[in-house]
């Protein structure tokens, strides 16, 4: 008899199992070992106008993301006397890893991204640039080919409103009289000259701060096609292309000082705060120059309004918001920034995850849901477009829609020295109280900043 | 014929052995192909050690030096210091810094450059180093000069005067470089002054040395360290291979020994019935059933074949014994044929002669003759045909020997040339009709070997050890010894078996009766047949099969 002879098919696939099972089994348990140190969060500047927003969003649940803030980000809180010194131009010119995500001032979004210290927000995907209004989204971007040989501006923070000083008009007299908002000084001048006579209630053409003036003195500096510093950050104001605009700009307002803004007498008057959109409340003033975030205010002021002077504002539509006036001939009108964006510290940027927890922070932050609260809540003009087209209050888009989405809109930092800025407005007060020419000022202060070889 | 011993002549045994050994050293050679890999592993670990410490060590040198900026930037009368300045600030920044490297034993020094420089291009300059290497010379105490910086150095604190900024690949250049302060790991980094109104203003640069010689000492040890763990390891594998291959092919042995042991029994025994004697094969047949299988179904199975093939044969070749001598008397009557014919033509005539007249005289003679030649066949036959198993006794072959060549030669054609030579032969043991019947075999073959006018003889004489010797001899071709030797072994090729087994037959019986038959070729040509058979024992024995 014939032995029957094996069958490969069943036997061959059997065996090949267990040699399979044979060579595999001491690869059991070989994987990497589990990351034993648990994900650290990221720690950010606390802001106390930021952290009211995400209550708020984590008590109406919309979204995880708020309700786990605090279990995924990990605020510092600033002690407040400490703010003056700048203590994160110490951390992050020393290359502290912390803060890793901080909440900027534009200035100072300039003065630590032209040195280094801030992480490129688009190429590396944290953020996309084109979702944001691009007058602030430039605002926000410098240039990093010193260091990354990237040409053109980076974004390096991502901004959670649109905040700028803009000229605030009373709507209801320039159409009583058929006159457009001023797009020049001379317009403007002009516009005074015919309504001031026949609106007795009206004291002032003009406003502008008395107290830190050089915030709104900058954007008509910049309308007279000045700068004091370069987009590098140097100071360039000693050269004569920015010097001449700075004393014609100065002239111009020194020029309107009595018949359309206050004398230098009147000035102190405006010192307190508030006092200015108070003053443009009560029917004061034609125009002023203030933030934008004003008729926020002025809305509440209207809406309290008992009790108050006859030729007090009643309704918000008697407010007009339009762009600071150039120079005639000038192609740009501009705001000073008043902005602030959450940027990434470089040096924070150890490894991928972080990246990632900066991403979703700013997210966060800075997000739709944020920003439309923010728009609702506060007045304050959503950066994101997205948000901006699901905008629903009146005050928020009429800011927008004329002044910051006006084409020849250009919305600039001032320079974030502080020295500089002081000693500037030691100037600025010199010349607009008498004590000096604008030229004599100026040259003032450009001999005592030169002493400072930094600049 | 011997044959190289290649491995597929070897046993069974023998492979495995080797095949096992083999499979060991293959195994044996892959472990130790982990020792690269280890190497690898190992020199992989030491490189992310030594990144992980000298990180380490940059992060701790970046934290101390952060740490010593955040002191100074509270000094505001570092914004006061002028070159030429001699005022207790300028002594209370040198005992600071004297202070911080002093006390501090991982500072190695400090020093305080003002981003201003002089038109030499010099910088106003606060510094201390410790400076404890053998070859350098202490420094009397903390210092206040106008110092110049060059090359890298220059261009590290130029960027950080500039962008307050520190460069790290610059930084990076000037710590791989040279160093006149020592060896350490050195810092730049920019130093702010805080002001309430001002903010952080910009001063100039800390430098800062920190001591590395801890993490030298880390890696030193650490490089000890894998060097003794890789001869250790190197040793413990060694070892355990040594223990492991001593230990496996032990027990390999053993197996394979144990495995094998009745397949080799068997081989062995089988292998001894290429030698054995016909004598023997009761003895084979009996060892190849003693041959223990312990029980393995192969080793059974080949045994079981075995014993039916033994018990078989002897029957099988008595058959054929009895058959060949059937066939060979038929061939020897066959061949007398024409004598028969010849004699039985004669008798007519013969018969005749008889009834005319007398009963005497040549027919007479004639026909006597032709009776007594028949008688003589006929007794020739009866004797080989009637008893092929044959009586055992004390005999005297010569009568058988003569039988068989009287038989043989019976019709030989006249030109056949035929010998006999019969010497008084000594008294043999044995089987008269046997011996008769080997004889009669070799002289057939050799008849047929005949050519027609050959020659065919017989010599029997005592041999010279007192037996008998026999010689047969036969003319024609010349023949080869091999192919001699092969008559006498049939079976050799199974290929080419003869139609004759005569030879092999006779050998055979020579053998049953103690003897042997040999075949050598004759010159010039033919064959001759010896068979010896021995003297007579002085007590006589029962043949062995």
């Amino acid at each position: 008899m014939i032995t029957p002879r094996l069958r490969p098919k069943i036997t061959v696939p059997r065996l090949t199992r267990m040699v399979w099972a044979l060579l595999l089994l001491p690869l059991l348990g070989c994987g990497p070992s589990p990351d034993a140190s648990p994900p650290r969060a990221i720690t950010f500047t606390f802001d106390a106008p930021s952290r009211e927003l995400i209550r708020l969003l984590a008590e109406k649940g919309t979204s995880a993301a708020y309700k786990d803030f605090d279990r995924n980000f990990k605020g510092i809180q600033v002690p407040e006397s400490l703010l003056p010194y700048e203590p994160f131009v110490l951390g992050l010119s020393t290359e502290s890893k912390i803060p890793a995500v901080l909440l900027l001032d534009a200035p100072w979004v300039q003065r630590y991204g032209v040195a280094g210290w801030l992480f490129e927000l688009e190429r590396t995907q944290v953020f996309d640039r084109s979702e944001l209004v691009p007058a602030v989204a430039e605002a926000f971007s410098v240039s990093l080919a010193h260091i990354t040989g990237w040409k053109g501006k980076q974004l390096v923070a991502v901004p959670t409103n649109i905040k700028g000083n803009i000229l605030f008009y009373r709507r209801d007299i320039l159409k009583r009289y058929n006159l457009a908002p001023p797009r020049t000084w001379e317009e403007l001048r002009a516009i005074c000259r015919k309504v001031l006579p026949q609106e007795k209630s009206l004291k002032y053409g003009l406003l502008i701060h008395s107290t830190n003036t050089l915030n709104d003195f900058y954007p008509i500096l910049w309308g007279f096609g000045g700068r004091v510093n370069n987009d590098a950050g140097q100071f360039v104001l000693p050269q004569k292309n920015n010097a001449d605009p700075f004393v014609a700009a100065l002239r111009e307002l020194i020029a309107m000082q009595g018949s359309i803004m206050p004398g230098p007498g009147a000035l102190p008057q405006f010192d307190p705060g508030g006092s200015l959109r108070q003053a443009f409340y009560q029917g004061q003033t034609l125009f002023m120059i203030n933030w934008s975030t004003r008729l926020k205010d002025l809305s509440d002021l209207i809406a309290k309004g008992q009790g108050q002077p006859p030729g007090s504002l009643t309704g918000v539509s008697q407010v007009g918001v339009v762009p600071i006036p150039a120079q005639a001939g000038h192609p740009h009108r501009y705001s000073n920034i008043g902005s602030f964006g959450w940027a990434v510290n470089r040096f924070s940027v150890t490894d991928p995850v972080v990246i990632e927890h900066a991403k979703q922070f700013i997210g966060v932050v800075a997000g739709e849901q944020f920003q439309l609260l923010a728009a609702e809540t506060m007045g304050q003009v959503p950066a994101l477009i997205r948000a901006l087209e699901k905008v629903t209050n009146k005050e928020v888009l009429q800011v927008y829609h004329d002044t910051f989405a006006q084409k020849d809109m250009v919305m600039r930092p001032r320079p974030h020295s502080r020295r500089i800025n002081n000693v500037l407005e030691k100037a600025l007060d010199a010349a607009l109280f008498g004590r000096q020419t604008p030229e004599a000022a100026l040259a003032g202060a450009i001999a005592e900043l030169k002493k400072d070889q930094t600049f | 014929m011997n044959t190289p011993e290649t491995f597929i002549r070897y046993s069974l045994r023998n492979r495995l052995f080797v095949l096992a050994g083999a499979t060991f050293l293959l195994c044996a050679v892959v472990i130790l192909l982990f020792f690269p890999l280890l190497n690898l592993t190992l020199e992989g670990l030491q490189n992310r050690t030594i990144n992980s410490m000298q990180e380490a060590t940059e992060v701790e040198a970046t934290t101390i030096a952060r740490l010593l900026v955040l002191e100074f930037s509270s000094i505001k009368g570092l914004l006061q210091v002028t070159p030429a300045s001699n005022t207790e600030m300028d002594q209370w920044i040198k005992n600071l810094v004297w202070e911080k490297v002093t006390f501090n034993e991982i500072i190695e020094g400090v020093e305080l450059i003002q981003g201003q420089q002089d038109a030499q291009g010099r910088r106003l300059t606060y510094m201390f180093y410790r400076r404890e290497a053998p070859e350098l010379e202490p420094m009397a105490g903390p210092q206040k000069i106008m110092k110049s910086f060059q090359g890298m150095e220059q261009d590290l604190i130029n960027s950080i005067t500039s962008q307050q900024r520190v460069d790290n690949a610059i930084q990076g250049s000037v710590n791989r470089g040279p160093k006149e302060e020592g060896e350490m790991l050195l810092r730049y980094m920019p130093v702010h002054v805080l002001l309430a109104d001002e903010g952080a203003v910009f001063w100039g640069v800390a430098k800062i040395g920190i001591d590395t010689n801890r993490m030298r000492q880390l890696l030193f040890l650490q490089s000890q360290e894998q060097t003794n763990i890789r001869r250790d390891i190197w040793l413990e594998i060694i070892l355990s291979l040594l223990i492991s291959g001593v230990l496996a092919m032990s027990l390999i042995y053993f197996w394979v020994r144990h495995i094998t042991e009745p397949l080799r029994t068997l081989s062995v025994v089988t292998g001894a019935l290429q030698g054995a004697k016909p004598e023997e094969f009761d003895l084979w047949l009996e060892n190849l059933k003693r041959v223990d299988s312990q029980g393995q179904a192969e080793v059974v199975i080949i045994q079981q074949v075995l014993e039916r093939l033994g018990t078989a044969v002897p029957k099988l070749g008595q058959r054929l014994i009895d058959g060949e001598a059937q066939a060979c008397l038929g061939k020897v009557i066959a061949r007398g044929l024409p004598a028969f014919q010849a004699w039985q033509a004669q008798l007519p005539g013969l018969e005749q002669e008889l009834g005319d007249g007398g009963a005497t005289g040549p027919s007479h003679q004639t026909l006597t003759l032709m009776r007594a030649r028949l008688d003589t066949v006929f007794d020739d036959l009866s004797h080989l045909w009637s008893d092929p198993q044959g009586e055992w006794d004390r005999i005297d072959v010569t009568p058988g020997l003569q039988r068989a060549w009287r038989l043989a030669t019976l019709g030989l054609p006249a030109e056949v040339t035929a010998q006999q030579e019969f010497a008084a032969l000594p008294p043999v043991w044995g089987s008269a009709a046997k011996l008769s019947l080997a004889v009669l075999y070799l002289l057939t073959f050799a008849v047929d070997l005949l050519p027609p006018a050959g020659e065919l003889g017989i010599k029997a004489e005592p041999s010279p050890a007192g037996g008998v010797r026999l010689a047969v001899w036969v003319s024609g071709n010349p023949r080869s010894p091999l192919e001699c030797q092969e008559w006498l072994n049939p079976f050799g090729d199974p290929g080419r078996i003869q139609g004759s087994l005569g030879p092999p037959l006779a050998a055979a019986i020579a053998s049953q009766h103690g003897g042997s038959l040999t075949v050598a070729p004759r010159e010039p040509g033919g064959a001759v047949f010896s068979l010896e058979l021995p003297p007579l024992a002085e007590e006589p024995h029962e043949p062995v099969i």
